[in-house]
């Protein structure tokens, strides 16, 4: 857990001050929410806490409502 | 709008069809454990089935040469629908993205490095990755060609050295299992390895070359790298045999089959080597196009600044999509094909029939 | 700048190659004991076996002696006995300070009690575990496997290694010989193939040991029936198709004959005839004379005639030998139940059920030509007649 606050300080401090500087805010809030983004999902693996993956979401959803798929 | 301004000369974009084709070797335990003896029959028909795909991409380049396939999904679908349909396409590349990371994460954790995490090898993997896709799309396709040539050098190269150990009664008996199953074997190969090309509709307007000559290159590049993994099937079925079912990596198991001489054996560091500089390759490229993609949908100036954060993201992503490699065979052989028919045969061609119906294309003015 | 960030990279550079080589998995020489053989053994409990582990020592010097198995020897046995292959190996890595290696395993050999036990359930852990390589020697021992792992070679202190040279050169006069693990797991996979391995005996004659090998263990599914002796082996070794020259020896009533068979062509197909499924063996080879004992007062083309009729006639017996001695086993040893398989499938499916009991009715028609091409540097030996000559 220490490690991901560290890598993802580290990453902003490479790629946020030019942004701000730059001044485009559709790129700053872009950027941010990703980051963000990555922040929580990599928080939520280093606690250890499985979150239901979407592939196989999908897929259930294909296989079992609209039946297409191959029987085993 | 371009957002990357780097160029592919032709050949280059030639060889990087073939380089992303030829990456798929790892995969071929898909369709292995479903055709058996007979996967040879089904790759090369999967070869054919994979050009029809080719042929709707081209369609498309050739009416749209300078715009990648989120722009034109907003010119020819409107704004909203368009962009549903761009939302899918970057599902579809992170979750390719993910599903190579996680494949080379596996290959190199299982055979070449039990002992270390897998997130070490990932991570540091993506970190060069992303350092290549940050520095623009000539950088990631710049060795497109000597990759390739390396690689069907090792092929051409284990074909001859494997000559002792091939038998040639392996490949019977021919046509022998029901009918499903040669239909879910082409069904495999040709949206695993061969259909994921359209991630090549996202860098059409880099691509420098008269808009006649995209068909022949394209399908060149794709011919290059076809030919490749039908002959490493052949390879693979000729030496193993009826344990072929057995492995996960049956091309691992061939090449530590084979010795030159009392010394010179032990060749599967070689495939290691290239399979890990081939999946670079891959996944960087998928790296880039996911990247392009996202900031293509928010009409950003730059893509450099997401290079890292969509990194993370792929990278967690990997460890998140199956539990184990039992899940993905069992789903990979069975319900995948049909979730990348979806996008790689449903959404162009809808593209492509609203484009045609609409009378659309940027090469005209307007209409 | 540019000077100054090239260096930033050129350091992080230099840096990273100081992980490449992946410091969770290394392997250092010091701490890793290099296993050469592994051989499994039946133990009193049913389930259990007893597993050997023939580990080199790596050392500078060679002042071993020879027929130690001690601090002097340049190999240690490791043996344990336990439930199953890996846990015995776990057994032992708590008990040496290096860790155990299998990538350099040379031989796997299974104690007669152990095959006559069956062998199926062992061979997962070869095919699964990423130690283990598909290209390893399979050997059965005529004793333990343990006595074979223990006993030094003459020529060849370790004698996994000493095997492993062995078969090698051996497959190349019988490359049945030679069962890989891929082979054996391959055969064992299809249904009604009667795999072999190699038998191996250790022999200690007055100070002396040696290891050979000694015939060919049949078995049935997965246990021990059977085994051929040398000669059977050659029976079975024209009909596997792989001889490259052969030496045959045979004892007619005007002399002996020892030649060799070499350019074999061999065409084995399976066929249905009007009773039922037979096979048909059709053999083409060029006889080479190494040596005539006998034939008092005859003359070349008599010889040569005779010579071959009985070469013909000694091959023929031996194959059918060989044949029916697997018939009387009921194991399909050659695979000619795979063969019917591959090329009638159909046909194939509905006799598989039925195969113990075609197997030892099965007919085996078999066409033998050969030519004698080659008789060394002379024509006549000494005591056939001298052609006549009519200007002399």
């Amino acid at each position: 857990m220490p490690y991901v606050i560290l890598i993802f300080l580290i990453i902003s401090f490479i790629d946020l001050p030019d942004l701000i500087k730059g001044n485009s805010k559709k790129e700053l809030m872009v950027v941010c929410s990703i980051l963000c983004f990555g922040f929580v999902l990599s928080s939520l693996y280093a606690l250890g806490i499985d979150l239901p993956s979407p592939l196989v979401g999908i897929e259930n959803f294909l296989r079992d409502v609209l039946n297409l798929g191959y029987k085993k | 709008m371009k957002i990357d301004n780097g160029k592919i000369s032709a050949s280059q974009f030639m060889f990087t069809v073939a380089c992303f084709i030829q990456a798929s070797s790892l995969l071929t335990a898909f369709f292995m454990s479903v055709t058996k003896q007979d996967s040879w029959i089904v790759s090369i028909i999967g070869f054919f089935i994979g050009m029809i795909f080719l042929w709707i991409y081209t369609a498309l380049m050739k009416r749209f040469p300078n715009k990648n396939l989120v722009e034109i999904n907003d010119l020819v679908l409107g704004p909203v629908i368009g962009k549903i349909f761009s939302c899918m396409y970057i599902y579809f590349f992170l979750t390719l993205s993910a599903l190579n990371l996680k494949d080379m994460g596996d290959f190199v954790g299982m055979a070449i490095m039990p002992n270390t995490p897998t997130i070490v090898i990932l991570a540091l993997f993506m970190y060069i990755c992303a350092w290549a896709v940050r520095s623009g799309i000539e950088i990631v396709t710049r060795y497109s060609l000597l990759f390739t040539l390396t690689a069907s050098l090792i092929i051409i190269a284990t074909f001859f050295i494997a000559y002792n150990q091939i038998d040639l009664n392996n490949f019977l008996p021919i046509f022998n299992q029901p009918f499903i199953k040669y239909v879910q074997g082409t069904h495999i190969i040709s949206t695993i390895p061969f259909g994921e090309v359209v991630v090549f509709l996202m860098i059409t307007p880099n691509i420098e070359i008269p808009i006649n000559k995209i068909r022949k290159y394209f399908i060149l590049g794709f011919a290059i790298g076809g030919i490749s993994l039908i002959l490493i099937v052949l390879r693979d079925i000729a030496v193993l045999g009826n344990v072929i079912t057995l492995f996960t990596f049956p091309s691992f198991e061939t090449l530590r089959m084979m010795r030159l001489s009392g010394t010179l054996g032990r060749m599967e560091v070689l495939f290691a080597v290239i399979l890990i500089t081939l999946m670079f390759f891959k996944i960087s490229f998928l790296y880039y196009v996911s990247v392009l993609a996202i900031s293509q949908i928010f009409e950003l100036n730059s893509y450099k600044n997401l290079v890292v954060g969509v990194g993370t993201i792929i990278v967690i992503y990997s460890f998140n999509l199956y539990y184990s490699m039992i899940q993905h065979m069992e789903y990979g052989s069975n319900i995948t094909p049909f979730q990348w028919l979806i996008y790689e045969f449903l959404l162009p061609l809808i593209t492509l029939i609203v484009a045609k119906a609409r009378k659309l294309s940027s090469s005209e003015e307007g209409n | 700048m540019k000077k100054h960030n090239r260096r930033i990279y050129l350091i992080i550079i230099l840096m990273i190659n100081f992980i490449l080589t992946g410091c969770w998995d290394n392997y250092e020489l010091d701490t890793i004991s290099i296993v050469t053989g592994l051989g499994i053994d039946a133990a009193e409990n049913d389930d259990e076996i007893n597993l050997t582990l023939q580990v080199d020592k790596i050392k500078g010097d060679t002042g071993y002696e020879k027929g130690d198995i001690g601090p002097s020897s340049s190999f240690l046995i490791m043996n344990t006995t336990d439930k199953g292959i890996l846990s015995a190996i776990d057994k032992l890595e708590r008990q040496t300070p290096r860790s155990i290696f299998l990538h350099h395993n040379q031989v796997i050999v299974f104690g007669k009690e152990q095959v006559k036990k069956g062998i199926k359930k062992h061979m997962d852990v070869f095919i699964r575990e990423h130690q283990m390589r598909m290209e390893t020697w399979v050997l059965v021992s005529d004793g333990t496997a343990k006595e074979i792992l223990s006993t030094p070679m003459e020529q060849e202190e370790n004698s996994s290694i000493g095997l492993s040279k062995m078969i090698f050169s051996g497959s190349r006069d019988y490359e049945s010989f030679s069962v890989k693990l891929i082979d054996l797991t391959s055969r064992l996979m299809e249904e009604t193939t009667s795999p072999v391995i190699p038998i191996i005996t250790a022999k200690n004659e007055g100070g002396s040991s040696e290891v050979e090998i000694s015939g060919l263990a049949i078995l049935k599914g997965d246990k021990y029936i059977g085994e051929l002796d040398l000669e059977k082996v050659r029976g079975y070794s024209w009909i596997m198709g792989n001889c490259r020259e052969t030496p045959l020896d045979i004892n007619t009533e005007y002399g002996y004959i020892d030649a060799s068979i070499s350019n074999i062509k061999l065409k084995n197909k399976p066929k249905f005839g009007a009773d039922g499924p037979f096979i048909s063996i059709d053999f083409k080879g060029d006889v080479t004379i190494r040596e005539i004992q006998g034939f008092e007062g005859m003359n070349t083309e008599k010889t040569f005639a005779i010579l071959q009729k009985a070469c013909v006639e000694q091959l023929k017996k031996e194959i059918l030998d060989c044949f029916n001695y697997s018939q009387d086993l009921n194991a399909d040893i050659y695979g000619f139940g795979e063969e019917f398989y591959r090329r009638y499938p159909k046909d194939f499916e509905r006799m598989k059920e039925y195969w113990d009991e075609i197997y030892p009715e099965l007919d085996m028609k078999i066409e033998v030509a050969l030519e004698v091409t080659d008789t060394g540097k002379v024509l006549n030996s000494l005591y056939m007649e001298e052609q006549s000559d009519e200007n002399r």
